[in-house]
């Protein structure tokens, strides 16, 4: 016994050594989760019942009620839930719209008569969410035909169809004659009525069916102050993918792009009752220190839409609730079955059916807006660490760029520049002349971006204006009492957090960035990084905000959580746009972020680590957020916590070039890691994966312009590309850029020496860097002797890539370069893309049409392009941008001899000609951008 | 905003055509190389290195690079690899990077007269009068300078060497003072031998039967004392390893109860929550009772049995004592005089075990010296054993929240301002004394690196370490700190012996003006 105390010393020393996972038991299972335990459960029972055909559904639509107003094709009417006494039905008002973009939408309300102490639910979600704040327009012209059992509506000449069961209540919605989305297909339907504690029994309320857990309390530990004073609200349904094996989206999540099934089929016969389930999909926006990878654990955004795929068809729903949400997926009878769970909130819901994963981004976005055209310089490198320490630190490295001739763009700081925390202030010991610090950097083209947080340091003295500005608006967030500011800890200390739901915050928010006088009004390459938006709480429950505090309109955090950092950034945006008097593009960057965030921000997956599998999960993590109409995403390159290897680091450059949004970032604890840190050879060949970056930014810019007018996926899966393919519908490893035809598998295992990239179809492909036909078809395509310079990528036949291939500082002093094009032939000796330019940073392209937008053809050994809209504009220098290369692969004439005749403006001259390998070259054709050209080749025969 | 219309760009497009008409002077080519830019008869030119590339001369600065040289486009951005002239009037002309030219940047550090701009929407004028009168007082003033920490330097040079020849000095006359002291030693050791030698031979039987008695004493109570002092000494160290784990408890309960939550350290909340699980389970622990001592002391003596052993002895026949009396000496390895009374043999032993301990001192200090002061002391002090002269000069300086204390030699402290808590050990000198050639731009003639290790451990973090930059200056000074990797500090130091006496040196550094003055322009501009 006497020696007992060291061996018990001894384990707690053990303990005591920090693991680097996800504290798991700080975020709440399912189980733990009362709406979620109880809409699990309801739909087991359910389930159970279904398979003796013993269950009577509870929800029903009441024929007489239903109106239909062809003016504005809406149907309105009463659905009613059947409460356990038998005799007494809960009403709400339901409200079916079709959209001017052919999409439904379908809405569930309580009626006035059934609220308890004048309850409401939140019905503010597609303010936020939706673009411009506008509610979608309706579409016309609808057939209606009402039989006894259903109601069906068709329109778009029979294209679509929706059959509304009355009872029990189904909605199934056809595209082309088949059903594809069913709603409430199993009868999970769950709209938790309000009622009073006392009247939460069996007697009527409760069914035997459901469970009464956590339904006035919450017994998770970290939250047990959880008021939970409107009682149980959760609102659920079920909805059927028919025929469609796989789904994507509802990010953020670390987890493979193909989404996974998340319990056993219940409703199966063969179902043994035992329990084996796992957690739901978790829509959540929490600060989840060390997350980790294969997890379904939420993440720090949420974007409620999911899209499903097949041959021929597409499918999408959005979900619109900004609660804390859980979606069940199993796979049965070649459909996928989804069950959508939601804290609080109305149920709003739209349904989205069309021929190609690419219509439906597109009318996603006709609802949430397309991604913001971003400035090109955010399309650069962003060299970013947690911290850069003071002025001299931030432009040594800046000189170091320039010192290893390796591009860069915009210099970052995290919160240790500002006084203690105190954000919209400078620590002046360290950082005494912002403004000639901003000027050094504009110097080079170069930006600063610096971090504002939302919450606010609790400061007791009155200097801080920030604080006072709040508090004396009463613009906080409110305790559960909805009188005092709330308080938590945050890395400040004591702090509070800014309420910008609330309209005359968000004014205050935006002028902050006004008389944030030392950041100087008059530098202009200053942007914003909003981080910790969730918020992150350290000491609320699961690391976020208490979901019984009250926001602006008396609004109960729990139903809007995943909408503040939305908010927040919509604040910061206006700011930006003030300070910049709307005359450039601001760029922000968020953490949390919704559906519709995209219309201000770009996004990061938050705080990886150091290791393969973090490489690994990136990709997936990017196509996912493409999916759902977030393009503008990336990873930290390197991982934030940990120290890279020099082959990860450089691995991780080589795949970070690819990702929209391209930075490297690192924790305070890590080493220095900036490019030259690894030396050579790692040095040089990172230095190479950034240039080509650079010289491949007209392609990324050509993919933003294409996402900001129809949603396409900057970084874009196989499937959008081939999307009749079966084969490739889970691919995640691999991806085109845009429209590009640009095809890359980035390496993201250890000491590779063999490596196969899959080709998705049977267009031929080139290598990238030296030509290389590949004519073999669909499969998977051999590297061998892989080394560590080596980036496999593609050109697939048929396309234009735009390149910009002089190396400069930044990318805006690259802005007057000559392009260099390369012309992938395809079977059939055609190639087509665009050129899209602009003025690279402000609105003008939009505000006075000043674009140009060449159409490059290659056609009967014709070369083309092709400008309609052609407008003098920035600076003028347009008239001077020329073409000085145009590379062309693939040409079958293997002739020697070739001549070349140019024509431009009505005038004629002469193209010189030379063969390279596996190419045609023209040398310098002294082709302008901006007006349409020709040129015309022929191998002259000796 | 300021923006330039497209006739302002025509004007400066054809004004330069005219200028390379009138000229007839290649842009980008500095005068000395303008007839390498001949055309020959045919109006045709060949590539610099590449004689086999033949190119229409107006191929020259087509804004395409033909050339792999980069010869064919001196004055465009075109060739990675190209170079374009800068004439700089008024300043001293230079050569830029292609990639600088026409990229919309006055790149005045080092093209001052703006002609890299000359096909580019903004304006560049000249600043080389400028320019120059500044380079010009600034490396004037470097060179001033330069001399003063010269002679500063000569000063401390002057110290360092007294210093080690001080050194060598005090070592010579030890390893004399350790040569008589060794001989000594010798000398009484032979004689300690014979008298040990008659002893044994006259004594051995009748010494040892007399003093068997006392063996107890000797011999088995020292055996038995020392046990209980080891025991003691456990005990000892039980108590403080208990009053440390209380301190220790004291430590975390005082982190349970005052944890600053702002600090998001999971670790943390892990090991409160832990701890506290911990206390819980910890069960009172007993002291060690002081009488289980006299309780081993009566158990270890049974065990001996010392009584049977001395019986045995006794009843033994003489020659079987002498077999019993060798066992004796050989389990307990001693030497029959140390039980044995010899007052002569006694004090001729403690003679030589003080001379002995003398010798091994001298010994030691010797090779402390030696290996710390003598062996690749250049390497450790520098050439000539320039630190030396520091060794005992610590410097001070305060930045933001702390003062640093820095011994050249020595270690580096941070000690608060507020002097609220501790001060902070950041490393110790490792003797690496590393002269830096001028690579880095911002340092015109060389630096020396010192290395600082093993400071205190950083909280969840590395082991603190500090690196000092030392520049020329005439005065010992911290001119900045600062931590770019969390735990591992820089500091940028002036002293006097950081300045070089090379001319090689300074007239290279003249030469690469461009690189080495970026810095200073920089700040100045």
């Amino acid at each position: 016994m006497k020696l007992n105390w060291l061996v018990l010393f001894a384990a707690f020393c053990f303990c005591v050594v920090p693991s680097l996972a996800v504290k798991e038991y700080l975020f709440k299972k399912c189980s733990q989760s009362g709406f979620c335990q109880r809409n699990r459960h309801f739909s087991n029972q359910v389930s159970k019942l279904s398979l003796n055909d013993e269950y009577q559904p509870r929800y029903s639509i009441d024929k007489s009620s239903i109106k239909f107003h062809n003016n504005n094709s809406t149907l309105v009417g009463r659905l009613n839930k059947k409460l356990n006494d038998d005799f007494t039905s809960v009403a709400f008002g339901f409200q079916l719209n079709i959209l001017e973009n052919h999409s439904i939408r379908f809405r569930i309300e309580d009626q006035l008569t059934n609220t308890v102490s004048n309850f409401r639910r939140y019905n503010e979600t597609s303010y936020w969410s939706f673009k411009d704040h506008v509610q979608p327009d309706l579409f016309f012209e609808i057939n209606t035909e009402s039989k006894s059992e259903n109601i069906i509506i068709g329109y778009s000449n029979g294209l679509y169809k929706i059959k509304i069961q009355l009872y029990p209540f189904k909605l199934t919605y056809y595209y082309n004659n088949s059903p594809s989305i069913v709603l409430n297909d199993r009868n999970f339907l769950n709209i938790e009525h309000f009622r009073k504690k006392n009247d939460n029994d069996l007697t009527k309320n409760l069914s035997p069916e459901e469970l009464d857990f956590d339904c006035f309390t919450d017994s998770f530990k970290d939250s047990s102050k959880n008021t939970l004073k409107r009682g149980p609200e959760s609102v659920a349904l079920d909805a059927t993918f028919k025929n469609f094996l796989n789904v994507y989206g509802i990010p953020e999540h670390a987890d493979s792009m193909a989404l996974k099934t998340t319990r056993d089929n219940r409703d199966d016969a063969s179902y043994d009752g035992k329990e084996r389930d796992l957690d739901p999909y978790r829509l959540f926006n929490v600060d989840i220190f060390e997350y980790e990878t294969d997890s379904k654990l939420p993440n720090y955004g949420s974007i409620p839409f999911m899209l499903a795929h097949s041959h021929n068809v597409s499918a999408g729903l959005f979900w619109v609730n900004s609660a804390d949400t859980w979606i069940d997926i199993i796979k049965k009878d070649k459909s996928t079955k989804t069950h959508w769970i939601s804290e609080a909130g109305l149920l709003d819901i739209i349904l989205i059916l069309d021929n190609s994963p690419a219509s439906i981004n597109q009318k996603y976005g006709d609802i949430t807006g397309y991604v913001a055209l971003p400035q090109l310089f955010s399309l650069g490198y962003h060299q970013c660490r947690w911290n850069y320490n003071n002025q001299d630190d931030v432009l040594n490295i800046n000189k170091k760029f320039d010192y290893f001739k390796i591009p860069m763009d915009s210099i970052w700081l995290d919160i240790e520049y500002t006084d203690e925390k105190k954000y919209f202030t400078w620590k002046n010991s360290l950082f005494n002349n912002p403004t000639e610090m901003l000027s050094i950097l504009g110097e080079t083209g170069r930006n600063l971006i610096a971090i504002i947080d939302p919450h606010i340091k609790s400061t007791n003295d009155k200097n801080y204006n920030i604080e006072q500005q709040i508090l004396k608006n009463n613009l906080a967030i409110k305790d559960s009492d909805n009188k005092n500011p709330f308080h938590g800890q945050c890395w400040p200390g004591d702090s509070i957090w800014i309420d910008t739901f609330n309209p005359k915050a968000i004014t205050i928010w935006a002028s902050f960035y006004q008389n944030f006088t030392t950041f100087s009004n008059d530098s202009t390459n200053l942007h914003i990084w909003n981080d910790m938006n969730e918020p992150s709480v350290f000491s609320g429950p699961e690391t976020t905000a208490p979901k019984d505090l009250v926001h602006y309109g008396d609004w109960e955090h729990r139903s809007l959580h995943n909408l503040y950092g939305h908010s927040l950034i919509e604040a910061t945006y206006q700011g930006l746009n003030e300070r910049y008097q709307n005359m450039k593009r601001p760029f922000i960057l968020t953490r949390s972020y919704f559906s519709g965030s995209q219309r201000y921000s770009a996004m990061w997956s938050g705080d990886n680590m150091s290791k393969w599998g973090y490489l690994k999960i990136s990709i997936p993590m990017a196509l996912t957020s493409g999916i759902s109409g977030m393009p503008f995403s990336g990873s930290d390159v390197g991982g934030f916590f940990g120290d890279p290897s020099s082959e990860l680091l450089t691995r991780w450059y080589q795949t970070g070039i690819w990702y929209p949004f391209f930075r490297g970032h690192a924790h305070i604890d890590s080493k220095r890691r900036e490019p030259w840190v690894p030396g050579d050879p790692y040095t040089s060949i990172i230095r190479d994966a950034i240039k080509l970056r650079y010289s491949l930014l007209p392609v990324f810019y050509n993919s933003f312009y294409e996402s900001s007018i129809n949603g396409l996926p900057v970084m874009k899966p196989l499937f959008y590309e081939n999307p009749n393919n079966e084969k490739i519908f889970d691919i995640d490893d691999e991806f085109f850029i845009g429209n590009s035809g640009i095809l890359v598998k980035p390496i993201t295992e250890e000491s590779l020496s063999k490596f196969e990239i899959y080709i998705p179809d049977d267009e031929i492909y080139y290598d990238f860097n030296d030509f290389t036909k590949i004519d073999q078809g669909e499969g998977k395509y051999e590297y061998k002797n892989l080394s560590l310079d080596n980036i496999p990528i593609l050109i697939k036949g048929g396309n234009i890539i735009p390149r910009k291939m002089r190396y400069r500082r930044s990318s805006k002093l690259m802005r007057h370069d000559p392009y260099t094009l390369i012309i992938a032939l395809d079977k059939n000796q055609t190639s087509s893309g665009i050129l899209y330019v602009d003025d690279f940073e402000t609105f003008n392209y939009k505000n006075n049409e000043e674009y140009l937008l060449c159409k490059l053809k290659f056609e009967n050994n014709q070369i083309s392009s092709n400008i309609n809209n052609y407008k003098n504009f920035f600076d003028g220098i347009d008239e001077y941008l020329e073409i000085e290369k145009i590379i062309i692969v693939g040409l079958d004439d293997s002739g020697d001899n070739f001549k070349g005749e140019i024509s431009q403006n009505n005038k004629i001259w002469n193209a010189s000609i030379i063969r390279e390998k596996n190419s045609l070259v023209i040398k310098n054709p002294k082709v302008k951008v901006n007006t349409s050209w020709k040129i015309n080749i022929f191998n002259e025969k000796p | 905003m300021f923006r330039i219309k497209a006739f302002h760009l025509i004007f400066l497009f054809t004004s330069f055509l005219f200028y390379q008409l009138a000229n007839t002077k290649v842009i980008g080519v500095a005068p000395a190389h303008q007839h390498l830019y001949e055309p020959d008869t045919g109006n045709k030119w060949h590539c610099l290195s590449n004689s086999e590339i033949m190119l229409d001369f107006d191929q020259i600065n087509d804004n395409y690079c033909d050339c792999p040289d980069g010869s064919d486009e001196p004055g465009t951005s075109a060739c990675s690899n190209g170079k374009f002239y800068c004439q700089n009037v008024g300043f001293k002309p230079s050569y830029i990077p292609s990639f600088m030219v026409n990229d919309g940047t006055c790149d005045y550090l080092n093209c001052c007269d703006g002609s890299d701009e000359y096909f580019s929407n903004i304006n560049c004028p000249n600043r080389c009068n400028e320019l120059n009168e500044k380079y010009q007082s600034y490396f004037n003033q470097i060179i001033k300078f330069n001399d003063k920490g010269l002679s500063l330097k000569e000063i401390y040079q002057k110290t360092s060497l007294n210093l080690k020849n001080e050194i060598i000095s005090k070592l010579s006359q030890d390893e004399a003072k350790f040569n008589r002291l060794n001989n000594q030693l010798i000398h009484l050791t032979n004689e300690f031998k014979k008298i040990e030698e008659n002893a044994n031979k006259n004594n051995e039987n009748s010494l040892f039967i007399n003093d068997l008695n006392g063996l107890n004493e000797k011999v088995f109570n020292p055996i038995i004392l020392n046990f209980l002092q080891l025991v003691g000494t456990y005990n000892d160290n039980f108590h403080l390893s208990y009053s440390n784990f209380f301190k220790l408890e004291n430590i975390l309960n005082n982190l349970s109860k005052n944890f600053d939550l702002s600090i998001n350290d999971l670790a943390v909340k892990n090991s409160i929550d832990s701890f506290k699980e911990f206390k819980n389970n910890l069960n009172i622990i007993n002291h060690i009772n002081n009488s289980d001592l006299s309780n081993l002391k009566t158990s270890l003596a049974n065990t001996l049995n010392l009584k049977n052993l001395t019986d045995q002895i006794l009843g033994a026949s003489n020659n079987n004592k002498l077999d019993v009396v060798s066992k004796i000496k050989h389990s307990f390895n001693l030497n029959y005089h140390e039980f044995i009374n010899n007052p002569e043999l006694a004090e001729i032993k403690s003679k030589i075990d003080n001379l002995k301990t003398e010798v091994e001192n001298i010994q030691k200090e010797i090779d402390e010296v030696y290996n710390k002061e003598i062996i690749n002391s250049d390497k450790k002090y520098g050439p000539n054993n320039i630190l030396r002269s520091l060794s005992d000069e610590c410097i001070s300086e305060t930045f933001g929240d702390y003062i640093y204390e820095f011994c050249f030699t020595g270690e580096i402290y941070q000690k608060p301002v507020n002097g609220k808590s501790s001060n902070t050990r950041i490393g110790k000198y490792n003797y690496d004394y590393e002269i830096i050639e001028e690579n880095d731009e911002s340092n015109v003639f060389g630096s020396i690196k010192l290395t600082f290790e093993n400071g205190a451990k950083c909280w969840n973090g590395p082991i603190r370490k500090g690196v000092a930059t030392i520049k020329c200056g005439i005065e010992n000074k911290i001119l900045q700190v600062s931590e770019p990797q969390v735990c591992e500090y820089h500091f940028d130091i002036s002293s006097p012996i950081a300045c070089f006496k090379n001319d090689d040196n300074i007239s290279a550094a003249n030469e690469k003006t461009n690189e080495k003055t970026k810095y200073f322009f920089h700040e100045e501009l």
